[in-house]
């Protein structure tokens, strides 16, 4: 019966008929319901946003397991046949290839029916999720029963998930934005099928799997995030506990060149930890493609203009950079750190500004929500600023150092430039460093815009590479490329371990640039 | 141009001639030629500004128009319940239909045709509904304006591929408008499939979207 099946495309290296074989056992482990081979049925899984064909990506089926032990029996199917699969929690990396394979034919193993949260211990601030808990699940469960608990989620904060999040190495907004800092324990299947825990999880009867992180011995966690080593099917989380004071405030600065002193002044308190979240400096595209739309101000050729900047700066009070932080613990520890930020800031002539002044202002208050942990989509905002459907995120890493910065800016802004793109960015400073999150916006119902968009995305990759930047994070058209960057021998260690975890190269092949 | 300001010109522009029945909801009359009294649900995201898209509709139905607030994927989860079991058409703003889209799949919602608007017009298509490229070609090609159109139909993979020379004849039909009336064939279930293909033509104007948009029918 199998055989008079037609299939769109096939996992490389795999016949139609050892195809068939495994969907046909893959339905009896799973039911037909959760198993999925036509092509109407997979297009919600090849959806993307990057610049370059869809077929690049399209996947070959999906599987829905509901359980540790589905996933346990895939892996056998799996090695089997030879069938790769894809791991997706929520699968809603957007910009960063959805929930699309890094390359065509795998099979996409959707993990969102696995959606516990197991448990939320509110004394010592854990929480211990699966796969398919997005942020808002955890938000609800967590105001429902009224715990004096935060979260950190990313900007698309309700539909995502803390899980695949983490996992991917995302960033928040909190004191806890750091995602995989902030992660204690994973359990983890592995492609021979085995279940791992890691940190204290392998200790029978332990209950300290959520709250020491390092166990004995190597420390696993890392191998498990941005990578293709096994699948996370449980994550620890340290959930930060509620402050009973919260200042958010907003800094705006008039020049290009003010992210110097910006970032000279932040520095320094946010490795004292006087500032301790993630600030986030907002360039003015940033800010007005959340809320504005492009053709609105600017019609013609090219990158916009700096008159229409300026325009777009005038009408929605604008500055150049926007600087984003949070204060918290007691009101008093409060009081006595913005004495010090504001007089830091005002020292290098920023405009300090605070919900007495912003009150409802809505820019504001989306910013003021990521930074408690609260969920908001108005990021979303930026996909109406060109329109078209196109994105795809370019995130080096640079020293938390005012002139790396700006020589990141001016690199950008001429590349984007040179192929007619905006620079649509802001710089998110961690502790020493700073991901520099560049948007590359575009129409993606205009093929020519199209292939520009991915000739530009790869001479940024080039050149921030030649200048010795590395992206933290990237997205699935790009994988193998900026592995590259990373020199071989990483590569050469990665592949090794690959091998020996996953011989048949059955999880995710070419997730990170990782292949047998 | 601020979000506000472009929502009182849309509801200006989209909302003239639609009877207002609650305080979201509103109801274009069937104009002349409409074919079926069964009225269609025709969802829009607050700030959506085309309003030939929607007379489209009303061309071929009687069309209810419900606007949803931006950014607010709880209560669309709620609003889009009342509708189960119906085939919606809808137009939104990009970022609310990359939202809108995450919250009706995991409903298990059935999008048969989705396009998106700017410069170009892309369809990603079902086999039922294969051909709406092709058919606005049709349309296009006696219209002055160039044209740029893409659709992809899920488990075809035969595309046609063809490029018109510059027409200078006029006659054609609004896109908006025309694909309107598409959708509101695909959506009563009367939409004959057709050849799917790329079909492209370069004019001295073309064929946009004034305001980058995502058009869609969905079965909820």
């Amino acid at each position: 019966m199998n055989m008079k099946r037609e299939f769109g495309i096939l996992p490389e290296g795999v016949t139609k008929e050892n195809f068939g074989k495994a969907i046909g056992e893959f339905e009896v482990l799973l039911g037909k319901d959760a198993v999925t081979i036509n092509a109407e049925g997979l297009t919600s899984y090849g959806k993307i946003m990057l610049p370059v064909d869809d077929e690049a990506h399209k996947p070959s089926g999906a599987l829905v397991p509901h359980s540790v032990e589905d996933v346990q029996a895939i892996m056998a199917i799996c090695n089997k046949y030879r069938v790769p699969v894809w791991p997706i929690s929520t699968g809603k990396n957007l910009g960063y290839g959805s929930a699309a394979p890094a390359t065509p034919g795998q099979m996409i193993l959707d993990l969102r029916k696995m959606n516990r949260i197991i448990d939320v211990d509110a004394e010592l601030c854990t929480a211990l999720v699966e796969p398919g808990v997005t942020f808002q699940q955890l938000h609800d469960y967590i105001s429902e029963r009224k715990l004096p608990l935060w979260l950190s989620c990313p900007a698309p904060s309700a539909i995502a998930g803390p899980l695949g999040n983490t996992v991917d190495r995302g960033i928040g907004y909190t004191p806890y934005g750091e995602h995989f800092l902030f992660s204690c324990g994973m359990e983890v299947v592995m492609a021979d099928g085995q279940v791992l825990k890691t940190g204290m999880g392998g200790v029978p009867n332990s209950n300290t799997w959520q709250v020491f992180k390092w166990g004995y011995g190597p420390y696993l966690d890392g191998i498990f995030t941005q990578s293709n080593m096994g699948i996370v099917t449980k994550l620890g989380l340290w959930l930060m506990p509620a402050p009973p004071a919260f200042k958010p405030f907003m800094v705006k600065f008039p020049d290009d060149s003010d992210i110097v002193k910006i970032v000279e002044t932040i520095r320094p308190l946010r490795i004292a930890q006087v500032i301790p979240n993630a600030v986030v400096i907002a360039h003015a595209l940033w800010e007005a493609a959340s809320t504005v739309v492009r053709k609105d101000y600017y019609t013609g050729d090219g990158s916009i203009s700096d008159a229409a900047v300026a325009q777009i700066r005038r009408e929605h009070n604008l500055g150049a950079w926007s600087v984003y932080a949070g204060l918290y613990g007691t009101a008093e520890q409060v009081e006595l750190n913005w004495k010090m930020v504001s007089q830091a800031f005002k020292s290098i002539g920023g405009e300090m500004l605070t919900e007495a002044e912003l009150g409802d202002n809505p820019v504001f208050q989306y910013r003021a929500s990521l930074m408690r942990g609260d969920m908001t989509l108005r990021e979303f905002g930026l996909y109406n600023w060109r329109g078209g459907g196109g994105s795809s995120w370019f995130a080096p890493v640079s020293q938390a150092r005012g002139s790396e910065t700006l020589k990141q800016m001016k690199l950008a802004q001429d590349i984007l430039g040179e192929f007619g793109f905006d620079y649509v960015a802001e710089f998110v400073v961690g502790w020493r460093d700073m991901h520099h999150i560049i948007d590359l916006l575009f129409d993606r119902t205009n093929v020519a815009e199209r292939d520009r968009a991915n000739a530009c995305f790869n001479k940024l990759l080039d050149e921030f590479s030649k200048q010795g930047y590395g992206s933290y994070r990237t997205n699935t058209a790009y994988m193998k490329k900026v592995a590259e960057t990373f020199g071989p021998v990483k590569q050469d260690v990665e592949r090794k371990i690959k091998r020996a975890l996953d011989p048949n190269g059955i999880i995710a092949p070419g997730k990170s640039g990782i292949y047998i | 141009m601020t979000t506000n300001s472009s929502r009182r010109r849309f509801l200006k522009g989209t909302l003239k001639g639609m009877a207002m029945v609650g305080s979201s909801i509103y109801v274009l009359p069937i104009v002349a030629g409409s074919k079926t009294s069964h009225p269609i649900t025709l969802l829009f995201s607050e700030g959506m500004r085309n309003t030939q898209f929607a007379y489209g509709v009303a061309q071929v139905s009687k069309v209810e128009a419900k606007a949803l607030r931006m950014f607010q994927p709880q209560e669309w989860q709620q609003t889009m319940q009342q509708y189960t079991g119906q085939r919606l058409i809808g137009l939104m703003d990009n970022a609310n239909f990359a939202i809108f889209e995450t919250i009706l799949e995991n409903q298990s919602a059935r999008f048969l045709i989705t396009g998106h608007h700017a410069k170009g017009h892309r369809f990603v298509t079902v086999p039922e509904t294969a051909g709406v490229a092709a058919a606005l070609h049709s349309h296009l090609a006696v219209h002055p304006e160039g044209y740029l159109l893409e659709e992809i139909c899920c488990g075809r993979s035969n595309y046609a591929v063809e490029q018109q020379p510059i027409n200078n004849q006029s006659g054609g039909r609004d896109w908006a408008f025309t694909i309107g009336s598409y959708y509101a064939e695909i959506a009563n279930g009367k939409w004959a499939a057709g050849q799917v293909g790329n079909f492209s033509r370069q004019g001295a104007t073309m064929a946009t979207a004034d305001d980058a948009l995502v058009s869609f029918v969905v079965e909820v």
